[in-house]
């Protein structure tokens, strides 16, 4: 299967590279998978070696672009013998090749975590001759870093497409989270941009890691001190942007993810061409687009992951359902409000919600109140009537909430319930949208002093005409 | 002869008046034990006197401003009347509750050990057991909700952002300032994740350091001024591993999406000063 004949003519010099070099051009590597929270288990240490896991995860930096840093983030190697379109390390590529050495990489885990610097470590690869030997070499350097370190901290490996069942299963049991990339929503998208890879190399793994969590759950519920597979549970990353698909689609599968795979997390990630590849959108060189174009298409990339995750949470703990939230007449999301905004506004007819009497899924719809808020105001009532004073000790953002509650039979101000007048209140509270996105959803381009023929894209084509 | 004790049989009779009417002001020292002594005293006074509640009072630490028509008693720490105090609070309350004490004593308000005091108080008037803290209409109880959520969003930013720096002995040691005295609930958290290190934290606002051998318990020690220069004292390897993180740090950010407003926003500059990236 991996003719390696087909390995881009360019010879790789194998060139001895100081620790600080490897750890450069890994962490660089590897920093396109969006996946690196540290939640999801919770093991106290045993007082034997070095580390324990926190289930809500703990953040210990922000990295320039405003991402959370938890988790030591690196390739085991940027070798690989696949050429997908999208990546930077795919053969194709001219680009350093280098890999740690087991060693090397349980020393940078340890010495980091003992700083209190990181929580775990999050380990991906570039393939190297085999999904099997790829995971392997992995699995090694893992093995190490639990057994001879001691190592008790929260580890995430991520499984290469077309592992089989056995390594998948030695290694379950040595980490806290596995999971594998979706990277499409489709199988359309996939077979263009991913020769190497298909839809089943993908599911079959998944499949595998949900039956080993299952199997090993049923074992401890009978057995306390049974080895536990994956406590942390299962997740994915789908990119945004590189092909066409509505977010419609992408929700929807995101939806049966959770349901059929029973996933913690879906992770989304914006698409930036890195490669420059003219057969996906923002190469620079497309003639099409200008540079501030390029800026703005990006800009718009961002809000919609930023609405997706909006849409993700929205159907994790607020109990909204995938169509719900958009439809096939609506397949993409409004850019001047967020998903339950926009839903309270489409479904007036149930507000107001009177605080003291409604039932906790109806709070859950109310823009300003969140899963902890409800839980408060459930627990509070019983022992005494709230007021709004007693809602904003609370933590109810009632700039947004006052438009659709009211507590004893009264509303905060006088409130209209009418869709135009609450929309403008609601924009009014800014949110921050990106350049070149205009509060009524049109699209705009900077103008300049130099040009002659400034063009005005109408709403009607704006890139979330709806 | 007779004349003098009518008069002063009188004047203490008064005293005797004027002490039931006028506020009650208990002083303890600003600790969880200093609140828990001070509570201990009022309870005893008021039923061994059979007086009221309503005219009582703490403040911990300085008293800012004195009021008029008030007497003024200075609360001594005792271990064993606090320990009385704490069982009590965990049988009724709950530990949770207690926990959220904790908390809340550990910030600075003028008025927190009184809404401790009111709420407990409160709690055992309406017989509320283990929902004391839903009680959020009455606003002892929401003030001490909104004290205790403070001071532990303070402990969970530290927990994520100290750093500990390698000195030339192995120990690990770390500055920090929080707003709210927090090192004692970082010690079980530490303890817990490095039981076979050595490590120091030093909070440089209190002059508190929490120390951690291996193997042993935490001890929190009260500093005596010396403002530590660890610099001079860092491990060779130290240096290696922080030149190392700054590579980690400054090559995950991906460049088309920079955004320091956001990095800001996420680690405020007073703990940006304390992290070795920034």
């Amino acid at each position: 299967m991996n003719n390696l004949s087909t390995v881009s003519p360019i010879t790789h010099v194998k060139e001895e590279l100081s620790i600080y070099d490897k750890l450069k051009i890994l962490t660089d590597a590897a920093k396109y998978d969006v996946a690196c929270t540290s939640s999801g288990s919770d093991r106290q240490g045993d007082g034997t070696g070095i580390g324990n896991t926190l289930s809500c995860g703990l953040c210990h930096s922000f990295a320039a672009d405003g991402r959370c840093i938890s988790l030591l983030k690196v390739l085991f190697s940027n070798e690989c013998i696949y050429d997908c379109k999208y990546c930077i390390n795919r053969r194709s590529n001219d680009v350093r090749r280098t890999s740690f050495t087991p060693l090397e990489l349980c020393e940078l885990t340890i010495q980091f975590y003992r700083r209190n610097l990181i929580e775990g470590l999050f380990l991906s690869s570039g393939i190297i001759n085999s999904p099997d030997y790829t995971m392997e070499l992995m699995y090694t350097a893992i093995n190490m870093l639990r057994t001879k370190y001691r190592f008790q901290g929260y580890i995430h490996v991520k499984a290469i497409p077309g592992a089989s069942q056995s390594i998948i299963d030695r290694l379950g049991l040595i980490v806290d989270r596995m999971s594998i990339n979706l990277e499409f929503p489709t199988g359309d998208g996939l077979k263009a941009l991913c020769p190497n890879k298909t839809r089943e190399t993908i599911l079959k793994p998944m499949r595998m890691i949900q039956n080993g969590i299952t199997t090993s759950r049923n074992e401890v519920a009978l057995f306390k001190n049974a080895p536990s597979f994956v406590p942390a549970g299962q997740s994915t990353q789908m990119i945004i942007g590189a092909t066409n698909e509505t977010d419609y689609q992408i929700v929807n599968v995101a939806a049966k993810l959770y349901e059929n795979f029973n996933l913690k997390r879906v992770f989304y990630s914006g698409f930036v061409n890195v490669n420059n590849d003219p057969s996906l959108p923002g190469a620079i060189d497309d003639i099409t687009f200008s540079a501030t174009d390029t800026d703005a298409i990006k800009n718009l990339t961002l809000l919609r992951e930023h609405r997706l995750y909006q849409a993700d949470f929205l159907m994790r703990f607020y109990e909204f359902k995938a169509d719900e939230i958009l439809s096939k007449e609506r397949p993409f999301f409004n850019t001047m409000l967020d998903p339950k905004a926009n839903w309270a506004i489409n479904n007036l007819s149930i507000f107001p919600v009177e605080i003291n009497t409604a039932d906790k899924t109806t709070l859950l719809r109310v823009p300003g109140i969140g899963p902890k808020s409800v839980r408060k105001i459930l627990m509070a009532r019983r022992l005494a009537p709230l007021n709004f004073d007693t809602l904003k000790k609370m933590g109810v953002v009632l700039k947004r909430a006052l438009y659709f509650i009211t507590c004893n039979g009264k509303m905060m101000y006088p409130t209209k319930i009418d869709e135009d007048y609450i929309t403008r209140n609601l924009l009014n509270i800014n949110e921050r949208l990106p350049e070149g996105v205009c509060r009524d959803g049109s699209f705009y381009k900077q103008l300049s002093l130099f040009e002659t023929n400034p063009e005005i894209i109408p709403k009607s084509q704006g890139v979330f005409a709806s | 002869m007779s004349n003098d004790n009518i008069i002063s049989d009188n004047m203490n009779s008064s005293n005797e008046i004027m002490s039931n009417d006028c506020n009650r002001i208990y002083v303890c020292s600003d600790c969880i034990e200093g609140i828990f002594s001070a509570i201990y005293d009022i309870f005893t006074h008021v039923s061994r006197h059979e007086t009221t509640h309503d005219n009582c009072k703490i403040i911990a630490g300085e008293i800012g401003n004195f009021e008029l028509f008030s007497e003024y008693i200075d609360v001594k720490t005792d271990n064993e009347k606090a320990l009385k105090v704490t069982r009590k609070i965990c049988d009724r309350f709950g530990f949770e509750c207690y926990q959220s004490f904790l908390y809340a004593a550990s910030c600075n308000d003028d008025k927190k050990a009184d809404a401790i005091y009111k709420s407990i108080l409160t709690g055992l008037r309406a017989g509320a057991g283990f929902k004391l803290l839903n009680m959020w209409t009455d606003k002892n109880i929401a003030h001490i909700n909104i004290l205790s959520r403070s001071a532990f969003n303070e402990f969970a930013s530290w927990r994520e952002f100290l750093q500990f720096h390698e000195l030339s002995n192995n120990t690990l040691f770390s500055r920090i300032a929080p707003k709210c005295d927090i090192l004692m609930f970082l010690s079980s958290h530490f303890a817990n994740r490095f039981p076979n290190e050595d490590f120091m934290i030093y909070d440089e606002v209190r002059d508190k350091y929490l120390v951690h051998e291996k193997q042993k318990e935490c001890v929190i020690i009260i500093g005596n001024g010396i403002n530590p220069d660890e610099e001079t004292y860092f491990s060779d390897e130290d240096i290696k591993i922080d030149k190392l993180f700054k590579i980690f740090t400054s090559t995950i950010a991906i460049k088309e999406r920079m955004n320091k407003k956001l990095q800001q926003q996420l680690i405020p500059l007073r703990i940006q000063n304390y992290k070795i990236e920034f």
